[in-house]
């Protein structure tokens, strides 16, 4: 029996990373390179762009949100890798994915135009329309990080007698606890963003 | 940095692109990937910044010619427009170049229309179509089935 940890195609001669997330999740491969191609301009207008918000350039929230999103998505794209066979061609399955995909293409369209105005997006109350947009992005938020747990999820369930049980564990127990983890860091920096608001407007 | 600063840097590099599109009949793939991608990828870079940065300060919009010119009256915008013309034009000249090499029109016929297309755009495309299709024509004029 052989223990299959890393998935079959590492082994090939001509294994290159991009090639192999876009051979296991075309979908969430071709958007993180979508956000990883939106990180240069970013650079530029932060570099540009004097304005800032809460002590901080208005330009480093989508970059942090380029960034992470990009990682994230990359990974799950490596991890679909170890998803039940045919589980990504299912009907449900991408529906599912393409609303993630669509969730964060709207975060990242508002994140990026509210800093392109110079204005909060997070727990801006300012007016009706931009409160309602924050409380959707919350909503589409919670929509995109769950993806970390279905796929958890999916790789425990997984019945594939040749992952390492072990393994099997450790990645889905990871991308599973990783959910409220990752819904918990998104509150602690909205909370900060805020204290830092708060600080600004008392200063 | 400065506006005049990123104005010279884009141009100087945009100028580096059509001197490689020059030599294009010696290093053909290099030039290609030069002056079709890498140069036009950069300028494009540069212009999505400014835009990001700065498009949301602007008056003016798309809607009529005053709201174009009172666009073009920020500073930042005007840059970005001209980089716009500089990403654009090398693009439409290295895919000149290309389409010729693919459709074996000598480099020699090619250079005037790249003069015009690095100086006023539009107009050396509509050389190199005009081109294009003078020369579709006499082909097909020599086809033995319409003599």
């Amino acid at each position: 029996m052989t223990v299959e940890v890393f998935g079959a195609r590492q082994r090939s001669r001509n294994f290159s990373f991009a090639a192999e997330v876009f051979a296991r999740e075309p979908l969430y491969a071709g958007a993180a390179l979508c956000l990883a191609a939106l990180i240069a301009p970013t650079l530029v207008a932060m570099t540009l762009d004097g304005r800032t918000l809460a002590g901080v350039n208005v330009w480093l929230k989508p970059l942090r949100f380029e960034v992470a999103l990009t990682v994230y998505l990359a990974t799950l794209a490596w991890f679909a890798g170890w998803l039940p066979q045919g589980v990504t061609a299912t009907r449900w399955y991408r529906i599912y994915s393409v609303c993630v995909v669509c969730a964060i293409a709207a975060e990242m369209i508002w994140i990026t135009g509210t800093a392109s105005l110079g204005i909060a997006s997070h727990f801006n109350e300012s007016s009706p329309i931009l409160a309602w947009t924050y409380r959707l992005m919350g909503g589409l938020a919670v929509l995109l990080t769950s993806s970390a747990l279905v796929y958890g999820i999916l790789i425990l369930r997984n019945r594939n007698s040749r992952f390492d049980p072990a393994f099997k564990l450790s990645a889905g127990l990871g991308l599973v606890l990783s959910s409220p983890a990752e819904a918990r860091h998104m509150r602690q920096v909205h909370l900060s963003w805020v204290g830092r608001a708060t600080v600004a407007t008392c200063a | 940095m400065s506006l005049d600063a990123i104005f010279q840097l884009c141009t100087t590099v945009a100028l580096a692109g059509w001197v490689v599109l020059l030599a294009s009949p010696i290093a053909p793939t290099l030039a290609d990937r030069i002056a079709g991608l890498l140069i036009p990828a950069l300028l494009a870079v540069a212009y999505a910044g400014l835009v990001l940065a700065f498009w949301s300060r602007a008056q003016g919009g798309f809607d009529s010619l005053s709201s174009v010119m009172l666009l073009f009256t920020k500073p930042e915008i005007a840059l970005a427009g001209w980089i716009h013309y500089l990403a654009f034009d090398l693009f439409v000249g290295s895919w000149e170049v290309r389409t010729a090499r693919a459709e074996r029109i000598p480099f020699l016929i090619v250079l005037p229309c790249l003069f015009l297309t690095f100086l006023f755009g539009p107009a050396g495309y509509l050389a190199f179509t005009g081109l294009r299709a003078a020369r579709a024509m006499s082909s097909l004029a020599r086809t033995p089935s319409l003599q």
